[in-house]
């Protein structure tokens, strides 16, 4: 094989590996202060799948999508600060039976996420930074 | 071999020189007592670490992140984002124990802000950055 053909197998695999890309952020549980990871894919899209893993062990798994701050504000009761010139996604995940977390992420257009909150149906509240 | 290294040097040395770093500190709100803060940019000033030694000499490291909120739009280019005049955050910091500080701030693009800080004991904060 060419060089230059291995050069253009390489960029174009660079390519769809930078675009289809996963963002991690830290989960802090606001009352305890156990720390734990979330993880998004495709955070540049509209839409994709998180995953997270709470501090108390149990495994989430779920997607986000963006939507208008006033219908982000209206779906989930967290309430990051969202701005004009931000764009809001609200994430919804399975954590094992009956549980269920919400969170509201907040970014810039076109780009990774910023910030979020998180709540789980029992009330557990959790921040998020990326 | 020496010219590249010589060059990712130079690069990563400009990118050092890029990243800005802001004081600040946070005032509990019950005793007044002083906690000295620095905030970290990252060179494209939309995110970093943030580091802070407490008033009992706790020490706390953490990261921030923001969105835009008041921008300068570039007209010439469809209305992109040319500067984001103000920016809301939130910085999460973690220092020892278990002890998460949490705080939510809005800042100029030079830097000075100010904002709310709360930890997982119930502690409360003000924030300035300088």
């Amino acid at each position: 094989m060419k060089a230059s053909h291995l050069l253009g197998i390489s960029a174009a695999t660079l390519l769809v590996a930078g675009c289809a890309a996963t963002q991690s952020g830290h989960l802090y549980d606001m009352k305890t202060g156990q720390q734990s990871v979330l993880h998004m894919d495709d955070p540049r899209s509209t839409n994709g799948n998180v995953s997270a893993t709470l501090p108390d062990g149990a495994s989430c798994q779920g997607q986000f999508s963006e939507l208008s701050n006033e219908n982000a504000r209206q779906v989930t009761t967290v309430q990051p600060k969202l701005t004009e010139n931000s764009v809001a996604s609200v994430a919804v995940m399975q954590c094992g039976p009956g549980r269920v977390l919400r969170c509201t992420l907040a970014r810039r257009p076109w780009h990774e996420f910023s910030y979020g909150e998180c709540q789980d149906q029992q009330g557990a509240a959790y921040s998020l930074v990326f | 071999m020496a010219r590249p290294r010589i060059l990712y040097l130079a690069a990563a040395l400009a990118l050092s020189a890029c990243a800005v770093q802001h004081q600040g500190y946070l005032l509990r709100t019950d005793t007044g007592q002083k906690s000295n803060v620095v905030f970290r940019d990252n060179p494209m000033g939309q995110n970093g670490k943030v580091e802070a030694t407490m008033a009992n000499g706790e020490q706390c490291q953490g990261k921030f992140n923001t969105v835009p909120e008041q921008v300068t739009m570039n007209w010439d280019t469809n209305g992109e984002i040319e500067r984001e005049d103000t920016q809301l955050g939130v910085a999460i910091l973690q220092c020892a124990d278990h002890h998460v500080v949490r705080c939510d701030f809005s800042r100029a693009y030079e830097g000075p802000g100010s904002g709310n800080c709360v930890d997982n004991q119930g502690q409360k904060y003000s924030l300035n950055l300088e």
